[in-house]
């Protein structure tokens, strides 16, 4: 039995090892071209990092020694009187009052930047904006805010909004020029004479609109960005589907009695996924822009949102305080760059011919 | 003549891989006179392309590199290296010492231009003659390569000429600037029988009149039979055996050259079975495409590529359907299968296919396959050969069974058909291109065969390969008939293969059928002049 189990695994491994000679040279030609190979695992760490901000940066504690318990702040909202305060209401661990109550009877262990994007310092001792200092590495912004601290949720939150974005358009794409490549005939007319009306409403100017009538926020923001983004992928897809469906294994498959969604699934859609994956950093480098671009604007996320847009306009509204508007553009021209050389990378890695030719 | 107009001594090719140097062509030495045809015979992969292609330098280069050999073309008592030569003057040399033609003529031309334009341009290149001079060059070289009304199409595109034709220009190009030598890889493969005969001999006409040798690069044993003066037989990159047609063919002494020509399909023997009740039927089966013009789009005429087409097939019997390309052969199956739109019912098993819908035909799915010509693009290269094989099953498992098949049941049934198509059991867990055209023809027909099927559509199973793999093919079709009673319908130019394998055979031209009868019939006492031209030029090229 045992014996059994092993040939099985034996036989996955081999089947995994020999199932992508193909994708293999793709690995090869990604990490042949370095620019894009550093470009990825420095994004990589980057948006990492940021996925851990709340522990970067926050203004609680993140974790309390008091009375021979231990505390942690970060993830549980304590009130004043647990350390012996007045106040039945959440502890400002800012508080002078608070923090002298803690440090009587234990201890506190701070982040590396003690402020969230919204923490508003108010013992900052400058005029809004503060000019980078010891207290605030790259300077507050017009509200007392920490600019690192902001940087670091913008870009967590601009990465999350573009993959977010990303994902759902390209699902909502594939599907649609799936269906309209694989029946081709009049649904394709219809449905593409219906996408290029759609591809031809100016989405800036609606999403202006929109954001006039409604208060966005990150889903509705989301929902109407998907709207118009979910076109960028179908023409691809279709024409993959369109070239596919009449290729032998697929009319074999459906000799063989396949229904249409197997054989789509399972025959075409490898196919159109080479297609699908060279272009999603390039998707999501223009979801990015256009979320940096609205927020710019006024129109994007609400102000208690930590953005990157809003940090940029910010830095134009203050042009003599000039780690505003600096900070933002070098985080996102970096932001942007890694994401442009590794979509480059990529785009050479699914190159056929220099997939087949081993160049 | 003392000296050769080429001579290649111990020539090397080799391709840089990714893990080391892979030599393709080995030591490979041979020589053409003036006016002489030599052909260089091997199945696919024995490296004769690549050597004529380094004739010219033509590879690609630094990818392919010359180990070793020497390649030097004489004119007069002039000597030139081409392998070391510069490339200036290696371009003096090709289009007009040396010319080629190739396998596909539609890929060799430029769709974008008029066929007088292109063989005037290498006029103007390598003659340095005025345009239109060129032009009045261009149609007598048209001409003379048997274009009809030449002065009316010369203005034509590539796309407007038939595959025939499309071969024709290529040699008025090859020929323009009067080549020493014409290098002609696989020049007939891609055409029809009877195409294929009017091109070898307008080749060795022109041959003859410009005093040029040939250097044929084939497959095909009959063509070297009919055509050339000398052979050497290549495989794995070596020469095995060289020497006079006659000496060749009939006293092969290489074991190799000896395989080769024995591989010739065996005739069938008789068939035991009557003409039993039929299987399926067809009647007035109509394929027509609209021809839309105009604003509106309106339907001005037809393409009726099956036109009219009636037909019935008895159990465990063989149709073959013959015809050149484009008169409908592989549209005929795939409507019968109803893979493709027609008009006229097609009766299996007392169901009219043609009216059921999609949904209700896909359980009878399972009785009608169909195994295709090319069996590269015929198989997902995504799926591992279990996987492929497995895809019927899994769709038709629960009439299979009542219950559905379990994976182990699946399992099964799929090492029983490896077994049967003669594959190994370790080969279901690999992937298509890991295999040779002949065993993925192998996988294609367990595919189709793993249903256990009643009535299969064979669509030229057997052109994309080598001859001795063919000859192995059909044998597998033979036995897998033998075994279940399948009923084939063959489709195929070859008429030798049909010979081996039909009970009856149907000619078609443009859609419809000019002639049916037994094969033997068929064969010995052809009633229409279209069946006989076909026949004329199969049997011409094998006598």
């Amino acid at each position: 039995m045992s014996s059994g189990i092993a040939a099985m695994s034996q036989r996955m491994g081999d089947r995994k090892f020999s199932l992508s000679p193909i994708n293999r040279r793709r690995l090869a030609n990604f990490v042949a071209n370095r620019r894009g190979f550093w470009s990825a695992w420095i994004f990589a760490a980057l948006f990492s990092i940021t996925l851990f901000s709340d522990l970067l940066a926050n203004d609680r504690p993140l974790f309390v020694w008091y009375d021979g318990a231990l505390f942690f702040p970060i993830f549980v909202s304590y009130s004043e009187t647990t350390f012996g305060g007045d106040f039945a209401t959440p502890a400002d661990f800012h508080d002078p009052y608070v923090a002298d109550l803690i440090t009587a009877k234990g201890a506190m262990m701070w982040p590396p930047i003690p402020f969230r994007f919204d923490t508003v310092d108010k013992e900052a001792g400058m005029a809004a904006p503060a000019r980078p200092s010891k207290r605030h590495l790259l300077g507050t912004d017009d509200q007392h805010r920490d600019v690192l601290a902001r940087i670091l949720y913008g870009f967590r939150l601009s990465v999350l909004f573009g993959v977010s974005l990303t994902i759902a358009s390209c699902f909502i794409g594939v599907v649609a020029g799936a269906v309209q490549g694989y029946f081709g005939g009049w649904t394709d007319l219809i449905f593409q004479r219906i996408v290029e009306i759609w591809h031809s409403i100016p989405a800036l100017y609606v999403l202006i609109v929109i954001a006039s009538v409604i208060k966005p926020d990150f889903v509705i923001l989301l929902l109407v960005l998907l709207l118009f983004s979910w076109v960028s992928l179908v023409g691809v897809v279709r024409a993959e589907f369109l070239r596919g469906r009449t290729l032998d294994y697929v009319l074999a498959a459906r000799a063989l009695g396949v229904g249409h969604s197997q054989i789509m699934v399972r025959h075409l859609l490898p196919n159109a996924m080479v297609a699908t994956m060279t272009f999603v950093p390039f998707i999501l480098n223009g979801s990015i822009t256009t979320l940096t671009s609205l927020d710019f604007l006024g129109f994007g996320l609400p102000p208690d949102y930590p953005s990157l847009g809003e940090l940029l306009r910010q830095g134009k509204n203050n042009l003599s305080a000039p780690w505003l508007g600096l900070s933002a553009f070098f985080v996102i021209g970096l932001m942007l760059s890694l994401l442009v050389f590794v979509g480059e990378a990529l785009r050479d890695a699914f190159d056929p011919r220099k997939t087949m030719e081993g160049g | 003549m003392s000296r050769p107009l080429l001579k290649v001594e111990s020539l090397s090719v080799a391709f840089n891989t990714q893990d080391e140097p892979q030599t393709v062509v080995d030591q490979v030495s041979f020589s053409i006179d003036r006016g002489e045809t030599l052909a260089l015979v091997g199945e696919s992969g024995s490296g004769k392309s690549v050597t004529a292609l380094s004739v010219l330098r033509l590879l690609p280069y630094p990818t392919a590199f010359h180990p070793c050999g020497s390649v030097a073309l004489f004119d007069g008592e002039h000597k030139t290296e081409l392998m070391s030569c510069s490339e200036d003057t290696l371009r003096s040399i090709r289009g007009n010492k040396i010319s080629m033609i190739f396998q596909e003529p539609i890929t060799s031309l430029n769709p974008l231009q008029t066929v007088g334009k292109q063989v005037g341009e290498v006029l103007e290149i390598h003659r340095g003659i005025r345009r239109d001079v060129a032009r009045l060059r261009a149609l007598s070289l048209l001409e003379k390569v048997g274009i009809q009304n030449a002065a009316e199409r010369i203005d034509d595109y590539p796309h407007q000429f038939s595959g025939g034709q499309r071969q024709r220009v290529m040699i008025a190009l090859a020929l323009a600037n009067e080549p020493d030598l014409l290098i002609a890889d696989e020049p007939t493969t891609a055409l029809d029988v009877t195409v294929q005969a009017q091109i070898l001999s307008l080749l060795k006409e022109l041959q003859q009149e410009f005093g040029m040798a040939l250097l044929l690069i084939t497959h095909d044993l009959s063509i070297v039979r009919r055509v050339a003066d000398r052979v050497c037989v290549m495989t794995e990159g070596r020469i095995v055996e060289s020497g006079g047609v006659g000496a060749i063919f009939e006293h092969p002494k290489n074991s190799y050259t000896k395989k080769l020509l024995s591989a010739e399909p065996k005739k069938r023997e008789v068939q035991s079975i009557p003409d039993g009740s039929p299987v399926i039927d067809a009647e007035g089966l109509k394929v027509w495409f609209p021809i839309r013009r105009g604003v509106l789009r309106r339907t001005v005429d037809h393409v009726k590529a099956v036109d009219d087409v009636t037909l019935s097939i008895g159990k465990g019997r063989t149709l073959g359907v013959v015809g050149e390309s484009g008169s409908g052969k592989t549209t005929l199956g795939r409507a019968l299968l109803r893979l493709m739109k027609s008009e006229g019912a097609i009766n299996y098993k007392g169901r009219d296919l043609s009216i059921l819908p999609e949904r209700a035909l896909r359980p009878l799915r399972r009785d009608l396959q169909i195994v295709f010509q090319d069996p590269f693009s015929s198989l997902n290269p995504r799926l591992s050969v279990r996987q492929i094989i497995e895809e019927g099953l899994k769709v038709h498992s629960a009439i299979i069974t009542t219950g559905g098949l379990t994976a182990l049941d699946r399992r099964v049934r799929v090492d029983r058909i490896i077994d049967e198509v003669g594959l190994s059991r370790e080969a279901s867990e690999k992937f298509p291109h890991e295999f040779s055209g002949g065993q993925r023809q192998r996988i294609a027909i367990a595919r189709a065969m793993v249903l256990n099927p009643q009535f299969v559509v064979l669509d030229e199973p057997t052109s994309a390969l080598d001859m001795t793999v063919q000859t192995q093919i059909v044998d597998l079709l033979l036995d897998i008939q033998k075994r279940h009673q399948v009923t084939y319908m063959f489709i195929s130019h070859d008429l030798r293969i049909v010979r081996a394998l039909c009970d009856e055979v149907m000619v078609m031209k443009d859609g419809c059928i000019v002639e049916r009868g037994a094969t033997e019939q068929i064969f010995t006492d052809p009633q229409t002049e279209y069946t006989r031209t076909l026949i004329d030029a199969a049997l011409d090229l094998v006598a």
